[in-house]
């Protein structure tokens, strides 16, 4: 039976080339010698065991969206959107966006707008004070008390 | 283990496709070949049906997108199983044709003796670099499970749009969620979703294994090339060089898509090499398969596909030119082959993922054109970085030093082999494609810079080592047909 799709190379045949060959094939060598992988011993051992045990609920502290979860209470499943505010006006430059971020993925189907436009709000600040403060410059009434500074909260009309 | 059980589906359906397609064509190592591309293949089917799913019944979508893909991996497994009984001559069991091939194997002198127990030292070496890599893969991803910001922002949230709210997945596409790249394919987010529809759950630990999929894929169809296209020595070596490299492997960890990426354009690009040396029309087939799975997975993708499209039909015209009697390779196979994911991202282009960062109503041809033209220091710091990047040993080990020795040996060498050439021809062209990208990026180009340029070079990083290898290797050009 044919076995082959295409003519394979020869081997080299004149000295320089046989020497240069040689020498790619050294300098990998030298190469594997000098890479090294860093090495892990320790706690770490155990996160790597849980993974491989399939340990699913071992992980979730590892969610960057696991504290937006308090807004999970009735969520409708097939989206919407709501207003997102924590301790500063929304400004996509700012670091803190992951905030925003974060939750969406926590929270998804629902939509998060970062401006106050919706007549839904979860509030997530830091402090209760901050989260009045916020509220009462964008127009929000506190609905559900949920922890110090996050709360759901509605558009005064 | 719950979180491996995804991948039984898209693997067995990638091999039986592909088995299927690779009938009677004599392809040195198949069951090597068939094992690397099986998965991302698999994926790649399986993200497809899920996407047209969503599209047609999207509140029976995780029902149908997982009963088709089970359906048509039974419908092609049982008809190669019945093709495979079909067969009139008694063909030898699969123990006695390892036999057979075992002895004819053998080597005969003493030349030979040598060349089989370097060939066995590298091939242990792989093996060994790849236990190693594969328990550094496993410890590192368990410890950061939800990967880097792309993957956490972008890529699983269009997953959780997919698998939580059939009916509401579209609102992935608003403009509320401007960050996420709403004009990105869905290979892997469609991939990640089958996963968590299958499971029945969104887990966290089946990220991971899908990237560690696509991962030894690369590995493997390394191997596989230069094992067969250039020597069973540089398949050990070549695949072994790839496992030492630090990006591809610290970018799989972090769940980005650039090596799912780079996985089907190397696969795209050595297939064609493949199917251009043998003229196996079917070959061209496949090779289009991978390449409309590229533009599936990102963006980047479908200037890949176009890059390859053009550069194809320069070579016929050329070839048509030099020698107007000579009969030339055909196009067909390769449009045939890219026809289903290329419709899949058009459909997807034209009514989900509009908006894009660089092309839209907002950035006319003439402002690009402009900006390119006019950015003189800009094109400069683009130079340097890529530089940069190139000549850090930490992270590539020397492979672009040895890509650029590679191109200066294949610039004054006499004897080329056939098509060669569209390695380095290819890896220029997607990189000048990246660098045009950043001229035109409306993000800040130091960050960008700072952001993309290592992940960008994962994509031509796999062709840029097979070019090492056939080159650098010095082997005699043996004579063509």
């Amino acid at each position: 039976m044919q076995n082959t799709t295409s003519v394979i190379p020869k081997q080299p045949q004149s000295l320089l080339a046989r020497i240069l060959h040689f020498f790619f094939y050294a300098s990998l060598l030298g190469i594997l010698f000098v890479s090294k992988l860093p090495s892990a011993t320790g706690p770490i051992l155990v996160f790597k065991k849980n993974f491989l045990a399939g340990a699913e609920s071992f992980f979730r502290f590892q969610d960057p969206g696991l504290p937006y979860a308090i807004f999970k209470t009735g969520l409708a499943r097939t989206g919407g959107t709501a207003t997102f505010l924590t301790d500063r006006p929304y400004d996509p430059k700012d670091p803190a966006v992951e905030q925003l971020q974060a939750a969406q993925g926590s929270l998804a189907p629902l939509l998060l707008n970062p401006l106050p436009t919706e007549n839904k709000a979860f509030i997530f600040c830091s402090r209760e004070v901050i989260a009045q403060a916020r509220m009462q410059g964008t127009g929000y009434r506190p609905v559900v008390i949920l922890a110090d500074g996050k709360m759901i909260a509605e558009k005064i009309t | 283990m719950n979180a491996l059980a995804p991948l039984l589906i898209p693997a067995l359906l990638g091999y039986f496709t592909l088995a299927l397609l690779l009938r009677r064509i004599p392809l040195r190592w198949k069951p090597l070949f068939l094992l690397a591309a099986a998965i991302p293949t698999g994926f790649g089917i399986c993200s497809l049906m899920l996407f047209f799913s969503l599209w047609a019944v999207p509140s029976k979508s995780m029902a149908l997108s997982v009963s088709s893909g089970l359906a048509i991996t039974l419908l092609l497994g049982g008809f190669l199983l019945r093709q495979y009984s079909k067969r009139t001559s008694p063909a030898p069991s699969a123990v006695e044709l390892i036999r057979q091939k075992f002895i004819a194997s053998m080597p005969k002198d003493r030349g030979a003796i040598l060349k089989f127990v370097l060939w066995v030292i590298s091939l242990l070496i792989f093996l060994v670099t790849l236990w190693s890599v594969i328990q550094f893969f496993l410890l590192s991803v368990s410890t950061n499970i939800t990967g880097g910001w792309d993957a956490r922002y972008m890529w699983l949230l269009k997953a959780k749009f997919m698998f939580r709210s059939p009916e509401a997945w579209q609102d992935m596409f608003s403009p509320l969620l401007s960050w996420s790249h709403t004009d990105y394919p869905l290979l892997w987010p469609g991939t990640l979703a089958w996963g968590w529809n299958w499971m029945g759950q969104e887990s966290l630990l089946w990220p991971p294994w899908a990237s560690l999929g696509f991962y030894l894929s690369c590995a493997m169809i390394l191997v596989w090339y230069l094992g067969t296209e250039v020597s069973p020595l540089a398949g050990g070596w070549g695949g072994t060089f790839f496992l030492l490299l630090i990006p591809p492997l610290f970018w799989s960890i972090h769940l980005y898509t650039d090596l799912p990426l780079a996985f089907f354009i190397t696969a795209a690009t050595l297939l064609l090499l493949v199917a251009l040396r043998s003229g196996h029309s079917r070959l061209f087939l496949i090779s289009g398969l991978m390449a409309g799975l590229a533009a599936w997975t990102k963006n980047e993708g479908l200037q890949f596909w176009g890059i390859t499209i053009l550069l194809l039909a320069s070579m016929k015209i050329l070839s048509k030119r030099s020698a107007p009697h000579e009969p030339t390779f055909h196009l067909s196979p390769f449009l045939w082959g890219s026809c289903l994911p290329l419709v899949t991202v058009l459909i997807f282009k034209i009514f989900f993922g509009k908006s894009g960062e660089y092309l839209g109503p907002e950035h006319s041809l003439g402002d690009i054109f402009a900006r390119i033209f006019s950015a003189g220091s800009e094109t400069g710091l683009i130079l340097l970085s890529f530089v940069r990047h190139c000549v850090d040993f930490a992270s590539w080990k020397g492979l672009w030093i040895f890509f650029f020795t590679a191109c200066l040996v294949f610039f004054f060498k006499k004897n080329r082999r056939r098509y060669t050439g569209i390695l380095p021809t290819l890896v220029a062209l997607i990189n000048f494609g990246y660098v045009t990208a950043f001229l035109i990026s409306p993000a800040d180009l130091n960050w960008h810079l700072g952001t993309a340029l290592e992940r960008l070079l994962i994509h031509t990083a796999p062709l840029a080592l097979v070019f090492s290898f056939e080159i650098l290797t010095f082997r005699k050009t043996a004579i063509q047909k």
